[in-house]
């Protein structure tokens, strides 16, 4: 039990008065004892009358010099209660607060999907959080757009078909996070933020890929079978664990390689800067991706069973349709071979097949870092989607 | 056993939403029940009294006039914690200079709906009380310096006092200029404090306190029934963390629910006094 002292002085009976005597009942705890100090001495029943709707108690007033003391007794049950912060389930109360809040009682249950920590944690979540907010850079502004040069068109047609391609995937990108984040309780705050910095970084994305697709002059191209394909067996991914294993791991691990291969072969800086600053974010994308899964497996191995499953049923559906993009695959080949020559294609070829091994043995290497045996992981990798993400 | 049905008055369509919850927490818990309402609480008594219905909650008025007509044998198992010690206000404008009931002398005062304990019956029988000469007039005339004129604000009648409007009526009839001073009751007065709606209004007389609603039963009704029904109620008392419970008694104006005892029903008692000098006893459709 608490003595509380509110000091109303000559505040008279009104709005204010009631909203402060309102506001320490509120925060108190049953059983606590108020004194209400007044320059009035008639404000004995109207005290009696709030305390009785409210559920409390008025005991008594005396006279105290030239003031007057109102004492009440919180009767009420005790409103707000905090919760533990180590908690491994959200509480069903904790709603759109995030974690440290005090809650007060009959608070709605929002029922969030994902409120297990296990499921969605990453300890590295806060620092990549920091290191997106130092690494924002403006698609308008940070692009020397106008330095971009003129090629002969089958590059150009190459560059708009690759952007083309960029730009569906950083969509799918985009919306499985954005899809999953208001299903995960605030009581983790540190994800739905990490994911709204995500969400934002696949927005700049799509931005600075339409535009160089539209700096060719051509703009945006074809959008393939194969890759809408592969795109949806990730969008359509109802479990998190698995689509963020999916996404951040599989697919923009792969994409991360992908992008180092295009600025490694772009002919001009604008464009090696804008591919050099996409997979500076993804990177940050990756490191969640992994810190999530890995920490999932290790709190519980079996879950290597559930990731194994998602890989391979994703390939069995995948292998019933379409293969490779031919036109992607050909677009690459122009890119990196620099013109449509024989010569040139023949060694733009060349290095998109070192590419997808290069991919291979990275994926494969993430995989084990994540705690997946070496076997394994080689198999999952060889049965990535053949569309990269 | 059978589903017992229960009868509440529609005051405000709010009501639906009180009792569904009621009525679902009820069955959920093994009581069998379900509900009516009624458009005014004459047409509630005496639905209870021809047995239509098998509890009625009803105000204090309508409580007392299923006494009546029961030879006060009528029993009342659960009520409110703020339907105790309820109270009849008097207010007046700040800068009236009436500090008690004694100067109201050559003022105009209103009262509520006839049939509000709050607004009108327990207005009129503490001024009757107060041994002040009083005469009934139909509009703002000024009144003989030794006498009060009284003017009534009949609106909402068969409802009680339960939608507030008369007290309202009075309140801006005051602000107005129109009448000196009125009565309300507590909770309307609580309300209007702390929204600070009426700043340049207060209250210079209290009333005793006195009892409001509670849940009616004819003399015959099943002992064990009885039991159960407020066993139901009061078990919501610990459920209060349950949002729909919270939402509940937060619409019905509760704070917990309170089984009806001998002090409770000594509540009533003056009422039931003002009621009968004021020939309201008796339960007229």
């Amino acid at each position: 039990m608490h003595q509380h002292s509110i000091i109303m002085g000559n505040i008279p009976l009104g709005k204010f008065f009631f909203l402060r005597l309102e506001n320490a009942f509120l925060l108190a705890e049953k059983g606590d004892i108020f004194e209400l100090l007044s320059d009035y001495d008639n404000l004995e029943n109207d005290l009696l009358s709030w305390c009785n709707f409210k559920g409390e108690k008025f005991l008594e007033k005396t006279k105290i010099n030239n003031s007057f003391a109102y004492k009440m007794l919180k009767n009420s049950s005790t409103k707000f209660h905090a919760f533990d912060p180590k908690l491994s389930i959200a509480p069903l109360e904790n709603g759109l607060s995030a974690r440290g809040a005090k809650l007060e009682n009959a608070s709605p249950h929002y029922h969030f999907n994902l409120s297990v920590k296990d499921e969605i944690w990453s300890d590295n979540v806060s620092k990549i959080y920091q290191e997106s907010k130092s690494s924002q850079w403006n698609a308008s502004t940070d692009i020397a757009w106008h330095d971009i040069p003129k090629y002969n068109p089958s590059l150009e047609f190459a560059i708009a078909q690759i952007m083309t391609y960029l730009v569906e995937n950083e969509f799918s990108a985009l919306y499985i996070p954005s899809k999953f984040l208001p299903t995960i309780s605030p009581f983790y705050h540190e994800v739905p933020l990490l994911l709204s910095s995500v969400i934002g970084d696949e927005a700049r994305h799509i931005e600075v890929f339409i535009k160089r697709a539209n700096a060719t002059g051509l703009g945006l191209q074809y959008s393939t079978l194969t890759t809408q394909q592969s795109l949806y067996t990730l969008y359509k991914e109802q479990d998190y664990l698995k689509s963020s294993f999916l996404l951040h791991i599989m697919g923009e691990g792969t994409f991360m390689d992908l992008l180092s291969f295009l600025e490694n072969y772009a002919q001009d800086e604008p464009t090696k800067n804008l591919l050099r600053l996409a997979r500076k974010d993804e990177g940050r994308h990756v490191a969640y991706g992994m810190g999530h899964v890995k920490s999932a497996i290790s709190n519980n191995p079996k879950r290597i069973e559930l990731l194994k499953d998602a890989v391979f049923r994703r390939k069995h559906y995948l292998d019933e349709l379409s293969g490779e993009s031919s036109l992607l695959l050909e677009s690459l080949a122009l890119f990196a071979g620099g013109g449509d020559s024989a010569s040139n294609f023949s060694f733009g070829f060349e290095a998109v097949e070192d590419l997808k091994q290069k991919m291979e043995k990275n994926r494969t290497k993430r995989l084990v870092e994540c705690g997946i045996d070496e076997d394994l992981a080689h198999d999952m990798s060889k049965s990535h989607t053949p569309n990269f993400m | 056993m059978k589903t017992i049905l229960l009868g509440a008055v529609a005051y405000d369509p709010k009501v639906v939403g009180i009792w569904d919850i009621i009525r679902d927490y009820a069955n959920e818990n093994g009581f069998k029940m379900d509900y009516v309402l009624f458009s005014n609480y004459e047409r509630q008594v005496d639905s209870l009294l021809k047995g239509h219905i098998d509890i009625a909650w009803n105000t204090n008025t309508a409580w007392i006039k299923t006494l009546y007509a029961t030879n006060n044998k009528a029993k009342a198992l659960v009520m409110r914690d703020t339907d105790i010690n309820f109270t009849t206000k008097f207010v007046a404008h700040k800068q009236s200079g009436i500090k008690s009931v004694s100067d109201l002398k050559g003022k105009i005062f209103g009262l509520g709906s006839l049939d509000s304990a709050q607004a009108a019956i327990m207005g009129l029988y503490y001024l009757e009380q107060a041994k002040l000469s009083l005469k009934e007039v139909s509009s703002f005339v000024k009144p003989q310096a030794d006498e009060t004129n009284i003017i009534r604000f009949n609106s909402d009648m068969g409802k009680h006092g339960d939608t507030g409007r008369s007290e309202f009526d009075i309140l801006e009839a005051i602000r107005k200029g129109e009448l000196n001073a009125g009565s309300i009751g507590s909770s309307t007065y609580v309300r209007i404090m702390a929204e600070g709606s009426y700043p340049e209004i207060e209250s210079f007389y209290t009333s005793p306190g006195y009892c409001h609603c509670n849940f009616s039963v004819l003399p015959d009704f099943d002992e064990d029934v009885a039991r159960e029904f407020s066993s139901m109620l009061l078990s919501q008392n610990e459920q209060k963390n349950r949002p729909e419970i919270a939402k509940m008694m937060s619409m019905e104006g509760l704070n917990e629910w309170v089984k009806v005892g001998e002090n409770e029903l000594a509540g009533y008692k003056l009422i039931y006094k003002a009621m009968q000098e004021q020939n309201l006893l008796e339960n007229k459709l």
